[in-house]
């Protein structure tokens, strides 16, 4: 094959090779944003504190680190209960609580460090609209003092 | 055949011969003026307007800053950002006077950290437009697949802006998307 035809042929080639057209342009541009943890709520040492909403969904849902501040309340157990069901009843079962108490129920220091605290939530279809989470005390316990509890609560159903 | 070019005996002396020297003889016969018994003509308009070529480019990025995470939606006004977020810009150029059309995504997905399987929110966007650069004067809405104007400078500005749908305890942290816009002449 001469050296003509095979320019031939290349110069075809080139021209069947699809160019980008000049009558359309596109450009992108980056969308962004930054989430922060909403301002966590007062929670007055033993009084019952309104979590936010939960909104039910299936399978498994976690409300983490939702810190509960008991300053200079001597706690020694938490619950949590529906709103609708709030009650210090520990016999519903409906109430979780956990405060740090060994297997006989005595507790022998105050924790010194914040607690993280799960509540595994599954005798309930859905989440209720609200928790309440209120703090009880036995006199002579526990000293008083500055107590955090970090919450995370997990909804299994 | 016989055209008056190849005479018959003649032996060409660069060696065409036999098919090939028919056919360089029906090619020539081709470019003969031909004697027609009737003649007729008619005249067809055929018009081409040359344009210019687009060009789309976009400055900054549409940011919406710190929000909380509780439910809520989260908006950015393209013609007029708060304090504290910012709008990306995109400037369409050609013919002047031309009209293109203007498509962009429905939606964004902004994933957290660029994963998308920590967290997701969904950004929908909200273009505002102006032939001058002059957001604040820019009307906001455009709908994706209309047509616009070019200025007589051949341009047209674009603010991007819009809503970003936040779920209850989404997980904090920095959300990032892609969003695209693409022009194209009428």
């Amino acid at each position: 094959m001469s050296r003509t035809w095979l320019l031939i042929m290349v110069g075809g080639l080139v021209g069947l090779v699809p160019q980008p057209s000049l009558a359309q342009a596109a450009a992108s541009a980056t969308v962004r944003a930054r989430v922060k943890p909403a301002p966590e709520p007062p929670t007055p040492p033993n009084s019952p504190v309104a979590l936010p909403p939960v909104v039910p969904g299936a399978g498994r849902e976690a409300l983490e680190i939702f810190t509960l501040d008991v300053a200079g309340s001597p706690l020694m157990r938490l619950f949590v209960c529906p709103s609708d069901t709030r009650t210090a009843d520990e016999s519903r079962a409906a109430c979780l609580w956990r405060v740090g108490e060994d297997a006989s129920g005595q507790r022998s220091q105050p924790p010194p460090e914040p607690q993280q605290i799960t509540v595994r939530w599954a005798d309930f279809p859905q989440w209720p609209a609200f928790l309440a989470i209120s703090g009880a005390a036995r006199a002579g316990r526990v000293p008083p003092g500055h107590y955090v509890a970090y919450l995370t609560i997990i909804a299994e159903y | 055949m016989s055209c008056g070019l190849a005479p018959a005996g003649y032996k060409p002396a660069f060696g065409v011969t036999g098919t090939r020297r028919h056919l360089l003889a029906v090619g020539a016969a081709a470019l003969l003026p031909i004697a027609a018994g009737g003649q007729a003509s008619s005249t067809a308009d055929v018009r081409a307007t040359v344009v210019s070529s687009l060009a789309l480019t976009r400055t900054g990025t549409t940011d919406f800053g710190y929000f909380e995470n509780h439910a809520h939606v989260e908006t950015i006004s393209p013609s007029s950002p708060a304090p504290g977020q910012s709008t990306a810009q995109f400037i369409a150029s050609g013919t002047p006077g031309a009209f293109v059309l203007v498509s962009f995504d429905a939606t964004v997905t902004l994933c957290a950290a660029a994963v998308c399987s920590l967290g997701t929110m969904t950004f929908t966007p909200n273009v505002a437009s102006s032939p001058s650069d002059n957001q604040a004067g820019s009307t906001a809405n455009l709908t994706s697949g209309s047509a616009v104007q070019l200025s007589a400078s051949g341009s047209y500005f674009f603010w991007l802006g819009g809503s970003l749908t936040v779920n209850a305890n989404q997980k904090t942290g920095a959300y990032s998307g892609t969003f695209s816009m693409s022009i194209s002449y009428q």
